[in-house]
C-alpha cells in the first residue's frame, strides 16, 4: 500500500494549480519562480515511476492474491480495502481535475502550426483615404482628438447639420455606445460632403489588404530551423483520464477499456522523433526578363536528399515579395522517399523592377502530425526576374504638355528662322530656301518676300515620378497596380517619345533619395532611362520607409527646360511640391493618374479633396493633365 | 489593369481529409444508435457539430464534437452497448478528431488548390493503423481475462493507467507550482 500511497502524492503534487506553466515553452520559469516550481519533467518521471511500482504491486497481488490474504489479518484486509477505495477515489477526483485543466488548455490554446505568409498576393499598398477610415477606427467619443481634427477637416467643406439624428443613434447614445454614434455621424458627415461636392458614394467595401500598410512576407521567425510540437494530440490523454474516472464512478468496464485509446494515442504523439529535412530546392522560370503584365511560368522542384523518407512535407515558394501568383498555386506537399523529388509549378505576373525569389518555406511533419520542423530553404539555382517598363514613343502629339511646344514637337523660340509658326516677313534676299518664298503675296503683287518664323529647336524637358510614400495609393480590390506603377509606366513612354522627337529628355523622382539622370539624347539614352525607371529603388515598387522627400536634384535641371511631373496628388505635400516647383521659374505640367475610388464615405471624401487639390494648383497656373485609372497612357498623351 | 490574381488559402479544410473524419463521425454514432437513445442524440449533435466544424475549418468546434461523440458512446456503454462496439466508436470518434485536425492544418497551411492527398492518406493511414493496434492489445486480453479478478490489483492497474496517462500528456501540463 505504501507505493500506492506515494504515487497518490506524486499524482497530488502534479495537479496542483500551477500557473507558471504555460509562458516559456520549455524554458524554465523565469528567476525566483524556479525554486518554487517542480519542473514538467521530474513530476512526469514521478508519475511513470509510480505506475511502474503500482503495476508491480497490482501485478504481485493479481497472481498472489489468495496468499496475500490468508496472510494478512481480516481486520487489516478491510483497513486496506477501504483505503485503496479512498485513495482511489482521490485519486480518480485529480484525474478529472487534470483532464480538466487539460481540456481547458486544448480549447484555449492555439494548435502550434506555422502558418505561412499569403504568398499569393503581391504586397499591395492603401488605398486614399484608408488612413481616413483607420482615423475614424480610433474614435472613441466625440472629445476624441482624432474626432476633431476630423471634424475640422469636414467642416472646410461646411459640415452639414446633425440635429436629424436617428433614432438607433439616440438610443446607442443613451446606452453609453458613443464611440459608435461619433463614428456613424462622422461617415455620415463625409457621405453628405462628398455627394454635395459631387462624388457620389458607393457601397463600404472593407479597407484592401494593403491597407494596413507594408506586408510583411516574413515566417514570423528569423530563425532558418525551428522545430516546436505542434500539440497536434495535445488533449487526448482527456480522453483516458476521463474514462478512467467515469468507468469507474459508473461501473462500466467498456468504458474503462476505452480509455485505453487515450493513452495509446497520447503515447503514438510522443514516440515518433521529429523529422530532419534534408531537402534541396531548385528553381526555374520560363522568362527572366519579361515584359510587364507578362506571365512567368515557375518550375520548382525540392529533392529528399536525406537518407529518411520524410512522411509529410509541405512546400510554400518564396514568391517574390512584389509579384503576384496568376495562375496554380506556389503550394504542394509530398511523401518524400530518399533521394525523391516532387515539383511544383505555377505562374506569376511579371511587374516593373527586379525581383529576387525568397527562401522556400518547408515544412516537414512527422506521420503523427506532432511535430513540425520549420526550415526556409534557398534554391541551389534560382533566377532573377528583371522587367523593365514598356517604353514606346509614341506620335509626336503631346501637345498638351507645353505651352511653347507645338505639333512640330520643337520648342519655338523668339528668334527668326524656319520653324512652323509665323514670326515676320521681309524682304527676298538671294540664296533664301524657295520654300519660304510667299507665293501669294508675289501673285498679288509680283514682289518677292520670305517669310520668317519663330525658329524651332530641340527643347530640354525632365520627366519626373513623385514616388514619396504618400504617392504609393492604390483602388481598393486586388489590383496590384498603384499610383507609383502607373506614373512610372507614363513616365517612360512620355520619356521614349519626346526623345524620339528629338529633345533633350532628363529623369528624375521625388522622394527620400532621388533618381536623377541628366538630360541628353539619343538610344542610349533611352536604355539608360528604361533601366533606370525599371529598376531604381528611388521608384521602386514598394513604398519608401521614409514619408520625407528631397527636391535638391530637380536644382540639377536647366532653368529652361519644361518639367513633367507625374503624381496622383493624393497628399497635400504634392501640391506643395508642385507649387515649389512651380516658383523656380520651371514650366510644369502635372499628370495625375488618379486612384481614388468612392466605395464608402471616408474614399469620397479623399476624392473630393483630391479635386480640390486639382483645382488649387489650376487656379495657381499649374497644367494639370488628368489620366483616369482605365485610361491608356496614349489617350492622355495624344490629347483628349 | 486588374490581373487575374490566386487568392491565398482561405483556412477551408483540405477536402479528402475531411469528408473521411466526417465518415468516421458518422460510424462513432451509428454504433450508438442500437444501444441507446440518449447516446445517440449526444452523438447526432457531435456529428452534426463535425461537419460544422470541417466546414468552417474551426478547431474548438472540433474538438467540441468529438467530445459529443465520445460522450455519446460512453452513455451508450451504460446503457449496455458491448466492449467492441465501445472501442470501435471511440476508436472512430478520435480519429474523426485527428483526421479533422489534419485536415484544418492542411487547409490553413497549403490551401484547397495544392494538391495534399498524399500526405493526407499517409497520415490517415498511420492512424487508423495505430488505432486498429490499440483496440487489438486492449480488446484481446480483456477477453481472455475472464471471471472474478481481485478488486485491488483492478485497482492497482486503473491507478498505473492513469498515472501512464499523466505522463504522457501534453509538455509542460504538469510542471507544479508549490505554494509558499
Amino acid at each position: 500500500m505504501s507505493a500506492d500511497s506515494s504515487s497518490t502524492a506524486a499524482a497530488g503534487r502534479s495537479n496542483a494549480p500551477s500557473r507558471g506553466s504555460d509562458d516559456g515553452r520549455g524554458d524554465p520559469p523565469a528567476d525566483a519562480r524556479s525554486e518554487r516550481t517542480v519542473p514538467d519533467l521530474v513530476v512526469r518521471r514521478v508519475a511513470v515511476l509510480g505506475a511502474v511500482v503500482a503495476v508491480a504491486v497490482g501485478g504481485g497481488v493479481f497472481l498472489a492474491a489468495d496468499r496475500l490474504l490468508s496472510a494478512l489479518p481480516a481486520d487489516a484486509v478491510v483497513a486496506l480495502e477501504a483505503f485503496s477505495r479512498l485513495g482511489l477515489y482521490g485519486l480518480l477526483a485529480l484525474f478529472l481535475f487534470q483532464s480538466y485543466r487539460l481540456a481547458r488548455h486544448r480549447l484555449a490554446g492555439p494548435v502550434g502550426e506555422t502558418i505561412p505568409p499569403p504568398r499569393e498576393a503581391a504586397a499591395s499598398v492603401p488605398a486614399p483615404g484608408d488612413d481616413l477610415r483607420r482615423a475614424v477606427a480610433s474614435v472613441r467619443n466625440r472629445g476624441d482628438e482624432a474626432y476633431r481634427s476630423i471634424d475640422e477637416r469636414i467642416e472646410r467643406w461646411d459640415r452639414p447639420p446633425d440635429d436629424r439624428r436617428s433614432l438607433a443613434d439616440r438610443l446607442l447614445d443613451a446606452i453609453g455606445m458613443e464611440a459608435i454614434t461619433a463614428r456613424r455621424e462622422l461617415r455620415r458627415s463625409m457621405r453628405a460632403v462628398a455627394e454635395a461636392g459631387g462624388v457620389e458614394v458607393d457601397d463600404d467595401s472593407p479597407p484592401g489588404r494593403g491597407a494596413i500598410g507594408r506586408q510583411e512576407h516574413g515566417t514570423g521567425s528569423s530563425a532558418d530551423v525551428l522545430q516546436r510540437r505542434t500539440g497536434h494530440w495535445s488533449g487526448i490523454s482527456v480522453l483516458a483520464l476521463l474514462g478512467l474516472a467515469l468507468g469507474v464512478f459508473y461501473q462500466q468496464p467498456p468504458v474503462i477499456l476505452a480509455s485505453t485509446i487515450g493513452i495509446g494515442f497520447a503515447v503514438y504523439g510522443r514516440i515518433v522523433g521529429p523529422p530532419e529535412p534534408d531537402v534541396s530546392i531548385e528553381r526555374t522560370v520560363t522568362e527572366t526578363s519579361p515584359e510587364p503584365e507578362a506571365e512567368v511560368d515557375v518550375t520548382l522542384t525540392v529533392s529528399n536528399d536525406g537518407d529518411r523518407t520524410l512522411q509529410d512535407l509541405r512546400i510554400v515558394d518564396g514568391v517574390p515579395a512584389e509579384l503576384g501568383v496568376s495562375a496554380g498555386t506556389p503550394r504542394g506537399s509530398a511523401v518524400l522517399e530518399p533521394g525523391g523529388s516532387r515539383t511544383i509549378r505555377y505562374s506569376i505576373a511579371a511587374r516593373r523592377g527586379r525581383h529576387r525569389f525568397e527562401p522556400a518555406l518547408v515544412l516537414a511533419r512527422t506521420v503523427t502530425g506532432a511535430t513540425e520542423v520549420v526550415r526556409r530553404v534557398r534554391a541551389d539555382r534560382s533566377p532573377t526576374i528583371t522587367c523593365l517598363p514598356a517604353a514606346k514613343p509614341l506620335a509626336s502629339k503631346g501637345g498638351q504638355f507645353s505651352s511653347g511646344r507645338r505639333a512640330g514637337g520643337r520648342r519655338t523660340t523668339a528668334q527668326a528662322g524656319s520653324g512652323v509658326e509665323f514670326h515676320s516677313l521681309r524682304e527676298y534676299h538671294a540664296g533664301d530656301p524657295a520654300s519660304r518664298i510667299d507665293w501669294n503675296r508675289y501673285a498679288r503683287s509680283r514682289e518677292l518676300s520670305t517669310i520668317s518664323y519663330h525658329e524651332a529647336r530641340p527643347a530640354t524637358a525632365i520627366v519626373a515620378v513623385d514616388a514619396r510614400a504618400a504617392a504609393y495609393r492604390q483602388p481598393v480590390g486586388p489590383v496590384g497596380v498603384h499610383a507609383v506603377d502607373r506614373s512610372v509606366d507614363g513616365a517612360a513612354t512620355a520619356f521614349a517619345s519626346l526623345l524620339a522627337d528629338g529633345h533633350a529628355v532628363g529623369l528624375a523622382s521625388i522622394g527620400p533619395e532621388p533618381l536623377w539622370l541628366r538630360p541628353a539624347r539619343g538610344e542610349g539614352h533611352l536604355t539608360r532611362g528604361r533601366r533606370l525607371l525599371g529598376t531604381a529603388e528611388a521608384v521602386g515598387v514598394s513604398p519608401p520607409e521614409s514619408t520625407g522627400y528631397d527636391l535638391s536634384v530637380l536644382r540639377l535641371a536647366p532653368l529652361d527646360a519644361e518639367l513633367l511631373l507625374f503624381s496622383p496628388l493624393c497628399d497635400d505635400d504634392a501640391v506643395a511640391v508642385a507649387r515649389t516647383l512651380q516658383a523656380r521659374g520651371a514650366s510644369l505640367t502635372v499628370v495625375s493618374p488618379d486612384p481614388t475610388t468612392v466605395d464608402g464615405p471616408e474614399r469620397a471624401i479623399a476624392r473630393l479633396e483630391r479635386r480640390e487639390r486639382i483645382d488649387t494648383l489650376r487656379s495657381a497656373g499649374v497644367r494639370i493633365v488628368e489620366w483616369e485609372w482605365d485610361e491608356p497612357f496614349e489617350r492622355v498623351w495624344g490629347g483628349r | 489593369m486588374s490581373r487575374p490574381v490566386v487568392e491565398p488559402p482561405d483556412g477551408s479544410p483540405a477536402a479528402l481529409s475531411s469528408l473521411f473524419a466526417v465518415c468516421l463521425a458518422g460510424i462513432a454514432w451509428s454504433l450508438t444508435v442500437p444501444y441507446s437513445t440518449t447516446g445517440a442524440g449526444i452523438a447526432t449533435i457531435g456529428w452534426l457539430l463535425a461537419a460544422l466544424a470541417l466546414s468552417v475549418g474551426d478547431r474548438r468546434l472540433l474538438s467540441t464534437a468529438a467530445c459529443g461523440l465520445v460522450l455519446g458512446v460512453f452513455v451508450a456503454a451504460g446503457d449496455g452497448a458491448r466492449s467492441a462496439a465501445v472501442l470501435v466508436g471511440v476508436l472512430a470518434s478520435v480519429l474523426a478528431w485527428d483526421l479533422g485536425n489534419n485536415a484544418i492544418g492542411i487547409g490553413r497551411q497549403l490551401g484547397r488548390d495544392a494538391s495534399t492527398v498524399g500526405i493526407e492518406l499517409r497520415h490517415a493511414g498511420a492512424s487508423l493503423a495505430v488505432g486498429a493496434c490499440i483496440v487489438a492489445i486492449a480488446y484481446v486480453p480483456s477477453m481472455l481475462v475472464r471471471g472474478a479478478r481481485p478488486l485491488v490489483a483492478v485497482v492497482f492497474l486503473l491507478v498505473a493507467a492513469g498515472l501512464i496517462a499523466l505522463a504522457v500528456g501534453p509538455d509542460d501540463s504538469l510542471s507544479v507550482r508549490l505554494p509558499e
